[in-house]
């Protein structure tokens, strides 16, 4: 059942086995895995089920450190959460991911990638909507290409395949859209939109969440009152409601030896430069374009920098994907779809002009895109190299409280982002040695951007990947949450999203996102069935 | 075994074989040259002899010390090549030498393209014999 939290009485107090706090990818996940338990849910959802300004006015923050995107519109706030802006890139983290990196001073999850493999499969088929196949052999796809030799070596890097939800087939474009219905014919799951949690309230000692206190969108008070709480509000509000819920433990909950908020990491990337192949590339090129499968998802070749050379050269992780101008999607390309979308179900986007508006201002792209699409040919002459890096966690890269507040009087965060000499050369090393290898394999020339050494960070960009701010650990000294994603210091308070990585990881985050947010369902199952 | 002669060397350099270890880049044209950016112009046409001359040119503004037709030649490191070579085995011996250039980092940054030194030096030789 999907219902406005404006149609609730003032003070209503509602009573549920759990109260997840965000419906977003995590939060819908968990949410999903109950159906058809006799396990009562109540998924609060701060937005409706469009984007509002007045309900996204809420995540606006203050950008401290080094430039990183505006606070308010790097998320959404609204049904489906920010898998509603999510370019649907999905990929699995590698056992490695999850070890201890000593030459760069990142510690080890907890958990190992054996825990969550069991939930991938799973959380392969929500993010891409019942499509794809869960395979990421690379000699796999590269038969599907027809490549059965290449003449790549292993030397800094290995391919890897990344998979694309493909936001046209099916007709989907965020977890809200794809689960809506299931969630509105649900029993003993009830969404409440326009839900605005502003603490979550304690007993005495702060071990038991007792009550989460919530405002409509119209400023009428409710609570929630439940055995077990989750929250899934994304990498930074996570850290900011456990930081502003200070009634009762001042530092705020989970936050008595100063962590939450802490480390808080991103994919730093950008374009490094450019790619210009040999006839000898050509034998392999199709695998490092996007590749339709049968069902409508596409498929990437990427290179992955090997764990020998990050570990030789105290180097983190990094990844580069060739990228043809065509492939990439513009506003106009992405208002084609959302058009044709609706025509399908044979109507008109209200914002119709808006779409309209896009694909005349940038019918260039469109048409180029189509043309790929239809010949996977590209009309330009050459690869732009994009390279993605694991940013190391920095203690003082965080989420903090400000003194200013929002309408509902709690306090707005500010993001001090920070990134390391690590990350810098991590990106150098691997584009330079991109560079070379591609030369000395006779596959093409790179033309490396000449600012990436003298503009550092300018030139970088940020992939909206919120993570580590309630990190996972092995014990309080050192993290927010245990290997079941449990707040240390409360016991009846868990974490979902990308803020309980233990560190960045060298892949997409929403497929580990959801794996890990069916794993803790599991385990509130354990607890409660 | 005699060691090939420069003037044989030359003969094959201009006579493009040489030029054919610098891998074709496949694409007669670049489209959409940015400004000031002469070597995106060329590189895209790198087995033309033209082209290899406008990279050799650039190479030698930044090395102008090697502006020198037989410092090139010997720096060039031609040893392994020898009389009664045929052309496609001259290729295949340079071939392995600009392979080990990028395989032990032996590489020039030419308004960011990352080449290997014996092509640019093949490209600046190309451009010295006019």
């Amino acid at each position: 059942m999907i219902i406005d939290s404006s149609e609730l009485t003032s003070n209503t107090n509602i009573e549920s086995d759990v109260c997840i706090i965000g419906a977003g990818a995590a939060g819908i996940s968990i949410a999903q895995s109950f159906f058809g338990t006799s396990v009562s849910v109540a998924l609060l959802e701060g937005g409706g089920m469009e984007f509002d300004s007045a309900s996204q006015e809420i995540y606006k923050g203050e950008r401290r450190g080094i430039p990183y995107p505006d606070l308010e519109t790097s998320r959404a706030r609204y049904f489906g959460g920010t898998t509603n802006y999510w370019a649907g890139h999905v990929r699995p983290l590698k056992e490695s991911d999850f070890e201890a990196k000593p030459w760069i001073g990142v510690d080890a999850w907890p958990i190992t990638k054996s825990d969550i493999d069991p939930y991938y499969k799973q959380a392969f088929s929500y993010c891409m909507y019942g499509t794809g196949e869960f395979e990421w052999d690379k000699d796999y796809w590269a038969n599907k290409q027809g490549i059965t030799s290449s003449p790549l070596d292993d030397k800094h890097f290995n391919i890897i395949i990344e998979q694309v939800m493909h936001r046209l087939k099916p007709s989907f474009d965020s977890f809200g859209a794809y689960f809506k219905e299931n969630l509105e014919n649900s029993s003993n799951v009830t969404v409440y939109l326009n839900s605005n949690v502003t603490e979550l309230h304690t007993n005495e000692d702060g071990s038991s969440i007792v009550l989460c206190e919530v405002y409509s969108k119209t400023g009428k008070p409710f609570s929630i009152k439940a055995k077990y709480f989750v929250v899934a509000c994304g990498g930074i509000e996570n850290a900011r409601l456990l930081l502003v819920s200070n009634s009762t433990i001042k530092s705020g909950i989970g936050n008595q030896r100063g962590l939450v908020g802490r480390y808080f990491c991103d994919h730093p990337h950008s374009n490094v430069g450019r790619f210009i192949s040999t006839k000898k590339f050509h034998s392999i090129e199709k695998l490092f374009k996007y590749n339709a499968t049968t069902s409508g998802s596409n498929y990437i070749g990427q290179f992955l920098l090997t764990e020998d050379v990050q570990r030789k050269h105290s180097l983190s992780s990094t990844f580069i994907r060739l990228l043809p101008k065509v492939p990439h999607s513009s506003d106009g390309t992405v208002s084609a779809w959302k058009i044709m979308d609706e025509v399908k179900k044979g109507i008109l986007p209200d914002d119709l002009l808006y779409h309209i508006g896009n694909i005349i201002t940038e019918i260039d792209s469109l048409i180029e895109r189509e043309y790929y699409k239809v010949t996977h040919k590209t009309p330009e002459k050459y690869f732009s190299v994009f390279q993605i890096v694991e940013s190391v966690p920095s203690y003082n890269s965080r989420v903090l409280l400000t003194d200013e507040k929002d309408k509902f009087g709690k306090q707005r965060i500010a993001l001090n982002y920070q990134i390391s000499d690590i990350d810098k050369n991590t990106l150098l090393f691997g584009a330079k040695s991109f560079a070379t290898d591609m030369g000395r394999l006779g596959l093409g020339r790179v033309q490396l951007k000449t600012e990436l050494e003298n503009a550092w960070p300018e030139y970088l960009w940020e992939k909206h990947h919120h993570m580590c701010t309630t990190r996972m650990a092995s014990d309080a000294s050192s993290g927010v949450v245990d290997k079941n994603c449990k707040v240390f210091s409360t016991n009846n308070l868990f974490i979902a999203g990308s803020s309980v990585f233990g560190s960045a990881g060298g892949a997409p985050p929403t497929l580990t996102i959801v794996a890990l947010a069916l794993r803790l369902a599991d385990h509130l199952k354990g607890r409660l069935l | 075994m005699k060691n090939i002669s420069r003037r044989r060397f030359i003969y094959y350099l201009t006579g493009s074989s040489a030029l054919s270890v610098i891998p074709k880049i496949g694409l007669s044209d670049v489209g959409r040259v940015e400004n000031g950016d002469i070597l995106l112009s060329v590189i895209t046409r790198f087995h033309s002899k033209n082209s290899a001359k406008i990279i050799g040119q650039e190479y030698l503004i930044q090395y102008p010390n090697e502006k020198d037709m037989d410092a090139l030649y010997t720096s060039l490191e031609v040893v392994p090549l020898h009389i009664g070579m045929e052309k496609s085995e001259v290729c295949f011996c340079l071939s392995e030498i600009i392979k080990n250039d990028y395989s032990n980092g032996d590489v020039i940054n030419l308004q960011g393209w990352v080449l290997s030194r014996t092509e640019l030096r093949l490209c600046a030789l190309l451009s010295l014999v006019g």
